[in-house]
């Protein structure tokens, strides 16, 4: 008696709850429609990596041919190149980025000049340039006959010019600059609307105690980011095997002596397959993509719900 | 709140797949089912076509019903404000003439690609498109292209095609034993390594023309160029002497041929032999780099060239550059000269007229493997490439409205219009249309220039291995590693950025780690067992 009692008031209560939340999951809605049709629906494609495609028999009908699709990602001795600068710069994207945009965050929010906007518009403005622009830009700045550090700024200090189209060492700095340059407005934005909705009252009462700015940000903004800079780098990791196409391919001019150090996975998947269409071998890229992915972003969530339970994903 | 999020995910994610198998089985069904109707449609056209052949030509097919027929046409310019009109005119045409809706699709030439390969992989209708523009191997690799003999397709509604077409030509897209498409009729050879010079920068150095030909290519050789580009250099030190193009137009200037496609294993001596070698060891490649390198030095290109995105021309009307490069043909002068904006240019040609084995699928065009109705789609490919007035609609647009003809004979804009008010102009080049021999000749070219095309192509030094293709499915791993080898270094030797000798034995060393010695035997072998099956020795 007791027992069904309490099922029924456990059911009620769950009603109650979905019917509370009606305005919640509607509100979802479009979000998750949106989340089907584009990431779910296209995902028994995946089998096409596995197939010898024909487009008379369609994507069931090709005959199968096993993991042959995917030996050309492991058959060279570039393999290892296009693994590192992958995985290499990402990760150093996702270190910078963080450091970067969490100090500009923390800046911002402390600043209370009115000029506060323009900056933040300023920093955020390069998001939304394209990549071929970027390229350009960056192309203005560093062509060896033309260029404005060529010809302007390093005469002045009586440098020889550099060629940096033809010099790789530069790259992984300029690559790593002109990313940081493009995303930390974008990122930033996460990290400062919540900092600005911390709890004023905290900081108050520190100032009161005598706390100073410095501690204020060490001891209080820090540790309540905490959660949202997991999640974000979270975030990151999922996608550490995919490679900003337009960055890699687009900013350096496609000038083949970089390769060694602008080579990544999509742009070495973009350049084999230009010609030859093969969309079997270009879906075996993703496939192998997002399975590390998936598997690094399980992996790390392990590792911090191990550490820290609460700021974990899931 | 985190377990109602994530049970929303679990929710979501389970639906997903749930869906998705669910989409997916019926898919294939459906796509099981349709595939029987059409290959039983096909095996009832079969039938039927063998004994249409038996019988009078007469049985043929001539009222298609109103059938739909698709062409995806590349294109040039695809906002032409007149393009409906003009396609009106056409598919009127074809409805008065065989009782055939033909539609147009139209991309520009860099998404064709992209936009036709969609169109093929989700069973859109499309049923006549240029395979040779899409790479031909590759898409009868995917089975996407329709045997043209089935049924004696071909020589039924298609007998202007073989009349118009050499058979040596033909050959050329066949694709084990199978002919999946019909050559681009245009200029199938291709004038080697000609140097094309702004004459105003040759006025300035006082250049002798008494041995020079203003209407067609010059003969000459690589000193007399390095000696003409020396004196510009002196007098136009700020400009740019020459710009050679890229790596991928190397096959413009040497004459080796790129069997199959690519220029992984090459005949270096094409009309004599069937041996295939490694260009990039070839005393050919040494040379032609050797010399780019010199040229460079000398500060005759650009040490930007290797990231230069301009063409030759645009680079020409910004007053930046002098001289370019291009694959020669009848014509060629006055079309380099449209490029560059109306300036007057001089024409030199280093290498001499080759016909490559991989010319004729360059371009060809192909009937859709899934079309319903093969005969009313070769029966407009027939007349895309043969009929006067189709060819003229498409090329021109309507007489009268967006061109006249003159005294000559020659095509021309109606009295006050011009190339930029006119409505009709420029939605395809003639070399972009499946065959441009039936269409009238621009006021300003030889009236005769498709003659002249015909014979260009006819007289030219041609590969053995014309005829022959190249199926790189097996070995597409090799093929991936080497091409990304080739663009790594390609550009820094072709433009002479680095030291040729150290850096060609450095491509080699890369090379041979991607497998090139494995891709160049599965040619050889494939090439071996295609002269055999053909006869050439």
């Amino acid at each position: 008696m007791k027992q069904t009692a309490k099922v029924k008031k456990d059911s009620k209560k769950t009603l109650r709850l979905v019917k509370r939340f009606i305005p919640v999951y509607l509100m979802a809605l479009p979000g998750v429609i949106y989340l089907f049709i584009n990431n779910y629906m296209p995902l028994p494609g995946l089998v096409l990596a596995f197939k010898k495609y024909s487009t008379k028999k369609g994507i069931w009908g090709s005959p199968w041919v096993g993991l042959k699709n995917f030996k050309y990602l492991f058959r060279t001795q570039d393999a290892w190149i296009i693994t590192r600068n992958t995985l290499g710069y990402n990760i150093l994207f996702i270190i910078v980025n963080v450091i970067m945009a969490v100090s500009i965050a923390i800046i911002l929010s402390e600043l209370t000049t009115r000029w506060k906007k323009v900056y933040q518009s300023t920093i955020l403005l390069p998001h939304f340039l394209s990549t071929v622009i970027i390229s350009y830009l960056v192309f203005a700045f560093l062509s060896s006959e033309n260029g404005f550090l060529n010809n302007s700024i390093f005469p002045l200090f009586g440098k020889e010019p550099i060629p940096w189209y033809t010099e790789p060492k530069y790259w992984p700095f300029i690559l790593v600059f002109v990313q940081t340059w493009r995303g930390v407005g974008y990122n930033c934005i996460v990290y400062l609307s919540t900092i600005l909705g911390f709890d004023r009252e905290i900081y108050e009462a520190s100032a009161i105690d005598g706390a100073s700015k410095w501690q204020q940000i060490r001891k209080i903004t820090l540790p309540l980011l905490r959660p949202t800079i997991i999640m974000l780098v979270l975030l990151s990791v999922g996608r550490i095997f995919y490679s900003d196409f337009g960055l890699f391919y687009q900013v350096p001019q496609q000038s083949g002596v970089l390769m060694n150090v602008t080579q990544t996975i999509d742009t070495y998947v973009y350049r084999g397959l230009l010609e030859r269409n093969d969309m079997p071998m270009a879906t075996a890229a993703g496939v192998y993509q997002s399975l590390i992915g998936f598997i690094l972003v399980m992996s790390a969530n392990l590792i911090v719900r191990k550490i820290d339970p609460d700021s974990a994903l899931f | 709140m985190k377990k109602i999020l994530a049970l929303m995910m679990c929710v979501a994610l389970a639906a997903g797949t749930l869906a998705g198998c669910g989409g997916g089985q019926d898919e294939n069904i459906g796509g099981d089912a349709a595939d029987n109707t059409k290959d039983e449609g096909a095996d009832a056209e079969a039938a039927g076509d063998e004994a249409a052949a038996g019988e009078a030509a007469s049985d043929l097919i001539t009222d298609f019903g109103g059938e739909t027929i698709v062409v995806a046409l590349y294109c040039n310019d695809d906002s032409v404000p007149g393009k409906d009109r003009v396609f009106g005119k056409i598919k009127e045409y074809y409805l008065d003439t065989y009782n055939i809706n033909v539609e147009f699709v139209t991309s520009l030439m860099g998404d064709y690609t992209q936009s036709v390969n969609m169109m093929l992989s989700s069973g859109e209708q499309v049923d006549i498109f240029s395979s040779g523009v899409m790479n031909f191997s590759n898409t009868v690799a995917n089975e996407s292209t329709y045997d043209l003999n089935e049924g004696n397709l071909l020589n039924n509604y298609g007998k202007d095609i073989v009349e118009l077409i050499d058979p040596e030509f033909l050959k050329g897209c066949v694709v084990n034993g199978t002919l999946y498409g019909i050559p681009c009729m245009r200029d199938l050879a291709s004038g080697m390594w000609c140097v094309v010079v702004d004459k105003e920068y040759m006025d300035g150095i006082d250049y002798d023309y008494s041995q020079i030909n203003m209407e067609e290519v010059n003969p000459a050789t690589a000193e007399d160029m390095t000696e003409l580009f020396t004196q510009l250099h002196e007098a136009y030190p700020d400009v740019n002497v020459v710009y050679p193009w890229d790596y991928g137009y190397l096959g413009q200037k040497l004459a080796y041929d790129a069997i199959g496609g690519d220029v992984f294993g090459v005949l270096l001596d094409p009309s004599n032999s069937l041996e295939v070698s490694n260009l990039f060891t070839s005393d050919m490649f040494k040379e032609y780099c050797q010399l780019m390198y010199e040229w460079q030095q000398a500060g005759f290109m650009s040490k930007d060239a290797a990231t230069e995105t301009q063409n030759g021309g645009a680079q020409v009307i910004a007053g930046t550059l002098i001289a370019d490069t291009t694959a020669g043909k009848p014509g060629i002068v006055r079309q380099k000269e449209a490029e560059r904006g109306g300036r007057d240019s001089v024409v030199f040609q280093l290498g001499p007229d080759f016909v490559a084995s991989s010319a004729p699928v360059g371009a060809a065009w192909s009937i859709n493997s899934t079309t319903e109705a093969p005969e009313a789609a070769m029966t407009v490919l027939n007349d895309l490439y043969t009929s006067p007035v189709v060819t003229n609609l498409l090329l021109w647009g309507e007489e009268g409205v967006d061109y006249v003809l003159t005294e000559s004979g020659h095509c021309t804009f109606p009295e006050g219009v011009t190339e930029q008010t006119v409505e009709y102009y420029n939605l395809v080049w003639a070399w972009m249309m499946p065959c441009e021999y039936p269409t009238y000749v621009r006021e300003g070219d030889d009236i005769d220039l498709w003659e002249k095309t015909i014979d260009f192509n006819n007289n030219a030094m041609k590969s053995k291995a014309l005829g022959f293709s190249f199926d790189s499915s097996e070995v597409s791993a090799e093929y991936t590693a080497l091409t990304n080898v080739w663009e790594e270094y390609g550009n820094s030797l072709v433009f002479g950025l680095i030291e040729p000798e150290a850096g060609i034995a450095e491509l080699n060393e890369r090379l041979e780690a991607a497998g090139l010695q494995a891709y160049i035997d599965a040619k050889k072998e494939a090439l071996e067992a295609w002269a055999a099956a053909n006869g050439v020795e």
